[in-house]
């Protein structure tokens, strides 16, 4: 589906309707920096992002980009629009709103849906950027070119339910749970497995309740609790000191604090700084994200910077993902930090007991003053905000003395009180340890749901793999093919795309002086890695040939020496005959040569005049030459006009001279390579006497018109031309006067008649060319 | 361009079943979502969270076997 026309209005740089008409051929846009070139491209580009231009995706641009998509300087009751008119004379038209929303509408609406904008538009920026990035990057840019978007979806879409499952389920706390029950189980009921304690249970259940006839371990332990408990209200309050003294003895304090410091440690142990701060930060960053509305725009909370909300919450998991080992541990101290949490405040909720009243106003005022005031002051809930080494220390040196204290008064305690203490001990702990098993299934559960995720996603990225592989091994035979052309004979060969072991990840090899590399960042310069850059886009853009959608090129040679943009044309034609290419460059001498190398039948050539102001626009030069540049420097600098006049002469004259196939006599080392317009055209005047001819009747005379416009040419570039680079006192009228004069000599070789430049075909005997009507043409016989 | 085939959804979830089997349920749900997602893109992290719900939810079934 090719395209016949691009038009913008108040779109980017244009103001009043703007049109790159193309009717359907292949084009080269000529305009010097800030033109408006990319303004053809990023309507294109803004049709296949749905509204969006990526360039602009790190400045603030506005939630729609409306700061930068309208003209800055659109008047009121303007309308900022685009129009795509492709061959069959379907049309699209976005209208986009002040606020950036847009609306399609056209009977050519839906034609560009699907199309893949890495296929369709190159940028210089973004092929450098391609090279420059990581294997990961890369990946993620090429795969939707490969046609496996929708199963690297599927399987990112398994890889982030994983941690939403796991969410969701609160597994880690579960596991932390079930992980702090083993040091109190360990201290009630040693090795004992889990039949051994149910084996206790039964006998206690027994014990405290003779009457009763149930048989589940879990069922016994809340029969035998609630018995127990019954039997503690019912003690004297002498026995109910003592219960609490024993309470207090067999607080598991000291258990706790072990637990915390172990994980404490543990954390300590990770290789990331400040990682407990961290992950505070990130558990109040995720409470944060998950507030925000999709599609919104924040200011990132660490720099600042405007980020979309989605960047920000992929950002976040990511970071979750790669430090979920730690956060395991982090969540295992969390939950280490709130046992403690609990036995303290059991422990000061017991000390409070009247039952403990006197024994505690007599110990204040003896060995345990200090201890008893620091657990007055302390809160346990401030634990949870900040838990050093230092405060775990103070805890056990306070605790420890009122422990031995409370265990030694309670040795003295009736035998049934220390059994009661023990007994219940035991069941509470019996109850936890069942719980515990139906914890560790539901666990089990879990960590099954998660585990078929994660088997799935490796199914899946293996399958991706597998496709990879295959599209790789094509795509590199065209990236071969296209870098030998453009580098032919150089000794950087066997480019390829290539798998590296890590997932997710692709990266370009190459052998380079016979070495193999497996990076071009090691060994090629800019301007190779680039060119390497255009040759695999370009392998992409070709794997559409077959839908004959056009491909926009916008500065894509900038880093290219001249040798290596020579052998573009060549590329285009032999890779891209068939495509429309709209090729977009600033580069003049580049679009001259372009302009004599590619067949007029299938392409045409624009220039853009040099950008004025945002009310002016973007502008058409209704020349195809760029003597328009020259003319821009007129008001205030002559000189330069004049001396830009003469540089596009040397270009456009030396392109001329081997067209006509004109020698000029040898000059040694670079000398040949640097000759001045005005050795051209005093060589092409001459041969011009005998071989330019112009068509009257049936007869080819000389056309000497034409030979007085280019020896008018040579004169003043002889004269003004050569002085404007050199002494900088060329006036403006004398610019002026240069510039049309060698505007009109140029125009000699562009027929009047077709339109064509008189090289266009060549006689079979290849005795001349001439123009397509035959109106112009150079013998090369007449010499 | 390769194509996604219609059954390939299936397959996939079967090879996975062999080596971490799950509740019939999971399996099914996860299936329907795999389809969605190679139709409709990426979940949103409010439908990620929607469909841990109910993988959660859904309780183990008799047809479950750990492999050996």
């Amino acid at each position: 589906m090719r395209v016949k026309n691009v038009r913008l209005a108040w779109f980017r740089g244009a103001a009043e309707a703007v049109p790159l008409d193309l009717g359907g051929k292949s084009a080269v846009i000529y305009g010097e920096n800030g033109a408006g070139k990319s303004s053809f491209v990023d309507a294109i580009e803004f049709v296949l992002h749905s509204g969006k231009l990526n360039h602009l995706s790190h400045e603030y641009s506005g939630r729609n980009q409306e700061k930068a998509i309208p003209n800055t300087h659109a008047p009121d009751g303007s309308a900022t629009e685009l129009w795509v008119q492709f061959a069959d004379d379907a049309e699209l038209n976005i209208k986009i709103a002040r606020n950036g929303t847009h609306t399609k509408a056209g009977i050519g609406a839906t034609k560009m849906d699907g199309w893949d904008y890495g296929r369709t538009v190159l940028r210089q920026d973004e092929v450098a950027a391609f090279i420059h990035s990581r294997k990961g990057d890369k990946y993620s840019a090429l795969l939707p070119l490969f046609g496996l978007h929708e199963l690297e979806v599927a399987a990112e879409n398994l890889r982030q339910l994983v941690p939403a499952v796991e969410k969701q389920s609160q597994l880690s706390a579960k596991q932390a749970t079930l992980k702090v029950l083993a040091p109190k189980r360990k201290q009630i009921f040693g090795d004992d497995d889990d039949a051994a304690i149910e084996v206790k249970v039964a006998a206690l259940h027994e014990k405290y309740c003779p009457d009763s006839t149930t048989i589940a371990p879990a069922d016994q332990c809340s029969e035998a609790e609630a018995a127990l408990n019954q039997r503690v209200t019912d003690l004297s309050e002498d026995k109910q000191r003592y219960l609490a003294l024993r309470a207090l003895a067999t607080s598991g304090i000291s258990v706790a604090v072990e637990v915390v410091r172990e994980a404490n440690g543990k954390l300590a142990g990770s290789a990331e700084l400040l990682i407990t701060e961290k992950l505070q930060v990130l558990q109040s960053a995720q409470i944060f994200a998950g507030k925000l509305t999709e599609g919104d725009e924040i200011a990132c909370p660490a720099c600042g910077q405007n980020v979309t909300v989605t960047e920000f919450q992929a950002h976040i998991k990511a970071e979750q993902e790669r430090l979920a080992e730690i956060i395991a541990s982090f969540n295992e101290r969390k939950t280490a930090i709130a046992t403690l949490i609990d036995a303290l405040k059991a422990f000061k909720n017991t000390l409070g007991k009247a039952e403990l009243k006197d024994w505690n106003e007599a110990m204040r005022a003896g060995p345990l003053k200090v201890n008893l005031e620091w657990l007055d002051g302390l809160e346990p809930e401030r634990l949870r905000q900040a838990i050093t080494e230092d405060g775990l220390t103070a805890i056990d040196t306070h605790c420890a003395p009122i422990i031995a204290e409370a265990d030694r008064l309670s040795q003295n305690a009736p035998p049934e009180i220390k059994e009661l203490n023990d007994d219940l001990a035991a069941i509470t702990t019996a109850k936890a340890v069942f719980e515990g098993k139906a914890l560790a299934k539901e666990i089990a559960r879990i960590e099954g749901i998660v585990a078929f995720l994660q088997e799935l996603e490796t199914g899946t990225r293996k399958e991706i793999r597998e496709r990879c592989e295959s599209v790789i091994a094509d795509i590199s035979i065209d990236i071969g093919t296209m870098w030998s052309i453009l580098h032919p004979g150089e000794p950087i060969e066997n480019v390829h795309l290539y798998l590296p072991e890590d997932d997710k990840a692709i990266d370009i090899a190459l052998k380079f002086y016979g070495k193999e590399q497996d990076s071009p960042r090691l060994t090629l310069s800019e301007g190779y890695r680039n060119a390497l850059g255009l040759c695999i886009f370009l392998a992409m853009a070709k794997r559409e040939a077959a839908n004959d959608r056009p491909l926009f090129m916008d500065d894509v040679v900038v880093s290219f020496d001249r040798n290596h943009r020579g052998m573009i044309v060549e590329l285009l034609q032999k890779e891209f005959g068939n495509r429309q290419v709209v090729i977009f460059t600033h580069d003049r001498d580049w679009y001259a040569e372009l302009r004599k190398l590619l067949d007029e039948r299938q392409w045409i050539f624009r220039t853009l005049l040099p950008y004025e102001a945002p009310t002016i626009g973007i502008r058409w030069s209704h020349k195809t030459t760029t003597f328009d540049d020259a003319r821009a420097h007129l008001k205030d600098r002559p000189d330069s006009a004049g001396n830009d006049a003469r540089k596009i002469m040397d270009v456009e004259l030396a392109l001329i001279a081997e067209q006509l196939k004109v020698e000029l006599p040898y000059r040694r080392g670079e000398g040949n390579d640097h000759r001045m317009a005005h050795e051209f055209l005093e060589r092409i005047v001459s041969d011009g006497k005998k071989c330019l001819q112009k068509k009257s009747g049936d007869a080819y005379p000389v056309f000497t018109n034409g030979i007085t416009a280019l020896d008018a040419a040579q004169r003043l570039i002889a004269a003004w031309g050569n002085r404007g680079s050199h002494s900088f006192d060329v006036v403006r009228p004398e610019a002026t006067k240069l510039i049309d004069t060698c505007e009109a000599a140029l125009d000699v070789f562009e027929c009047k008649g077709c339109g064509n430049h008189l090289w266009l075909a060549d006689a079979a005997n290849r005795e001349w060319v001439q123009c397509q009507c035959g109106e112009l043409r150079w013998r090369y016989g007449k010499v | 361009m390769p194509k996604i085939e219609a059954d390939w959804v299936g397959a996939r979830v079967n090879e996975a079943l062999k080596a971490a089997p799950v509740a019939t349920g999971v399996a099914d749900t996860i299936t329907e979502k795999l389809k969605g997602s190679l139709r409709e893109g990426a979940l949103r992290a409010a439908e990620l969270n929607d469909v841990a719900k109910t993988l959660l939810a859904i309780p183990t079934d008799d047809a479950v076997e750990k492999p050996e």
